[in-house]
């Protein structure tokens, strides 16, 4: 239990790490995309006995056009025996340069064996999106006295789907975020969507000797398609060193994880543009009871 | 708890890391710092190169051709920039011409990218079908008959690569051309060439926005400093707010020049706007210009935020239509000398009308101006309006 309020007191301190701000993004773009597969894809939430997991992005540094506060996602998850599966509940706290977005949602995820070392996993989550839009913050908008000192609070549902195959050491898995499209208007103006979001992943872990390499490959369809593709070596699983080169942003990722005692992980992640100056960086927290 | 701390320090550390930047110079903009031969290349060898077309009738004189650093301005800042400058092997008194070059892409690897920028030119024969195009068919072929040639590399390439290229923001690429003119007439001095003291100012694409941009900041503040005898313009985006509108008006249209558009309200957002966040103009995440000319879709209504398009189209985003008529080059003067315009009527890429209205524009209020117009597109005109361009260049500096 001590555990878990130091996990939950970590997460919150991260995310009031004010003094950092962070890239907007029409989705969250996690660099440790395996580590929080559950946020792209509910079928992939952890199978154990239960866990919790707090994550947040934050920019190290930044042009004035993508200043904006830090994202949190936090997730925990209970394995419900007379369910066969897990339930998963979440909150992503999303904030852009006119609107926050708050997700609170609720999933069920379940596996089924099809034969030895061969594994379907399904999830889905019903999501409520809170929007919290300030159009006086547009600078666009921001001399037009129909919107002068304007809030509008709108709350939709939304849903996401996911499967996935698990094989041996594999990993391939397919998440639908979305689904509902959630989308705010005013005045006939389209302020908000959160356009329907495609997700593929793709990895292996090779075990060699103490150590487990694993490449993987992350695809995203939001309003473009957007590829990362990584390499991470573990050893004995106490300490992960990866890299990640994604395409088209042309952005190299970095991450260093360890297990700090038994179940309980840090991760840390930096990423920097080829082609800007922009950086970011990732501080994830999880505590797993399998 | 160690772990923690550890990590926090790393990124800590990892923050306080940053590119390296050239230092800027202390010299006045407009100042010459630096100049290098690269090499010579006789009529042969020139005429070799340009496998493109025959340019063979336009030359005269074996050339030099020397890379140059000069001191400039950049968002209001001092910034080293360079140059390729072109001079024919003769002893008689000789003109300058400067060429601006059109769009180049803010990429090294990608081909017609920034490693086409003119100062980057070693004489090599063509590796790819566009490598140095602008610079072997244009630049040197016209030093070749008879003119001193300079070529700004603007910011944002060459020596500069490391800064955002302001695309198309034609006040402020003036300003850099304005302190190549300027330092190439050090360097002309600076070799004891003898020079008639006649101006010529030319350019393709963003380059004849750059060209006429130019021609404006030189009436208006170095008239005194510089002989500007003529601009001549192949198809640029003088008026920026047709320019735009192109996309604006028809965001349902797909069109695979949206990139350099895209590129355009990039650069426009940086250097006019203020840097408005991203969220507020696209749909998706830009951190960059190549984010913005690697756009997901060739339709304006799928990367622009559905409520800033709505803002455009109406006008009622008036900042953003006060940026854009900031960056017109066609209205709020008349220019002095004469102003050559040439354009593809099947121009594909900047429409044809905008030539054509800046150059009724110009002609009603007075001006010497002409027209020149071409049955092909922005790219198959080319050697139309250069050979046409030599000639009108040619009769204005035979004048007394």
């Amino acid at each position: 239990m001590k555990k878990l309020l130091y996990i939950i007191l970590a997460g919150c301190a991260v995310g009031l790490l004010n003094p950092f701000k962070t890239v907007a993004q029409v989705e969250p773009d996690f660099t440790l995309y395996r580590q929080l597969a559950g946020f792209y894809n509910p079928a992939m939430v952890s199978m154990a006995k239960h866990s919790i997991l707090v994550s947040t992005t934050f920019s190290l540094n930044n042009k004035g056009m993508y200043m904006k506060n830090p994202q949190l996602y936090a997730s925990a998850s209970l394995r419900v025996k007379k369910l066969f599966g897990v339930l998963n509940f979440s909150y992503l706290y999303d904030p852009y340069s006119y609107f926050t977005q708050n997700y609170i949602s609720a999933g069920y995820s379940t596996m089924f064996k099809i034969r030895e070392h061969h594994w379907i996993l399904l999830g889905a989550r019903l999501s409520l999106a809170a929007t919290y839009l300030e159009p006086d913050k547009l600078i666009g908008l921001a001399s037009n006295p129909d919107y002068s000192g304007k809030k509008i609070m709108k709350i939709k549902p939304d849903m996401d789907l996911g499967i996935a195959y698990k094989f041996y050491d594999g990993t391939l898995a397919m998440g639908i975020k979305h689904l509902l499209s959630p989308t705010v208007n005013s005045e006939g103006l389209t302020f908000v969507t959160n356009p329907t979001a495609f997700f593929i992943l793709a990895a292996y872990d090779i075990p060699a000797k103490s150590l487990t390499i694993s490449p993987s490959l992350f695809i995203s369809k939001t309003i473009r398609w957007a590829y990362q593709g990584t390499l991470s070596v573990s050893y004995k699983s106490y300490v992960t060193l990866g890299g990640t080169l994604v395409y088209p942003s042309m952005r190299t990722k970095g991450f260093l994880g360890t297990r700090v005692v038994k179940g309980l992980s840090i991760f840390i992640a930096y990423d920097s543009g080829i082609l800007d100056e922009i950086r970011n960086g990732e501080i994830f927290l999880q505590y797993v009871n399998r | 708890m160690k772990k923690l701390l550890f990590v926090l320090f790393l990124i800590a550390v990892l923050a306080g890391c940053k590119k390296s930047e050239p230092t800027a110079p202390t010299a006045p903009r407009g100042t010459l710092l630096s100049f290098e031969k690269v090499g010579t290349l006789t009529i042969e060898e020139l005429n070799a190169l340009d496998t493109e077309h025959d340019m063979r009738p336009l030359m005269e004189y074996t050339i030099d051709y020397y890379t140059v650093t000069y001191s400039s301005i950049y968002k209001g800042n001092p910034i080293l920039l360079s140059g390729l400058i072109i001079v024919p092997q003769t002893s008689d008194s000789l003109s300058l011409l400067q060429y601006h070059h059109g769009t180049l892409l803010p990429e090294s690897s990608i081909e017609g990218g920034i490693q086409n920028a003119p100062s980057k030119f070693k004489g090599e024969a063509p590796t790819k079908v566009k490598s140095f195009y602008e610079v072997r068919l244009l630049c040197c072929v016209a030093a070749s008959h008879g003119y001193i040639v300079s070529a700004p590399d603007y910011a944002g390439l060459g020596v500069s690569d490391n800064v955002s290229h302001p695309y198309t923001m034609q006040q402020e690429l003036a300003e850099n051309s304005v302190d190549m003119i300027l330092a190439t007439k050090q360097f002309i001095q600076q070799q004891n060439l003898l020079y008639k003291d006649n101006l010529f100012i030319t350019g393709w694409s963003e380059g004849a926005g750059v060209c006429l941009g130019t021609h404006k900041l030189i009436q208006e503040e170095y008239s005194q400093d510089l002989n500007l005898k003529a601009s001549a313009n192949y198809t640029g985006p003088y008026d920026y707010l047709q320019f735009v509108n192109y996309i604006f008006d028809n965001p349902n249209t797909g069109t695979k020049f949206l990139a350099i558009y895209n590129w355009a309200c990039y650069a426009l957002n940086e250097f006019y706007l203020g840097s408005r966040p991203y969220d507020q103009i696209w749909r998706y995440p830009v951190m960059n210009s190549m984010d913005a000319i690697l756009a997901p879709s060739q339709k304006p209504v799928d990367i622009f935020q559905p409520f800033f398009l709505q803002m455009v189209q109406t006008g009622s985003d008036a900042t953003m239509r006060n940026s854009i008529l900031a960056n017109c080059t066609n209205t709020g003067w008349v220019p002095d000398a004469p102003v050559f315009f040439y354009v593809g009527v099947a121009d594909q890429i900047i429409p044809h009308q905008i030539t054509v209205d800046t150059y009724n524009g110009f002609k009603s209020q007075g001006a010497s101006t002409t027209l020149y117009e071409y049955p092909g597109n922005h790219f198959t005109a080319v050697f139309d309006y250069f050979f046409q361009m030599i000639q009108n260049v040619d009769s204005l500096d035979q004048l007394p």
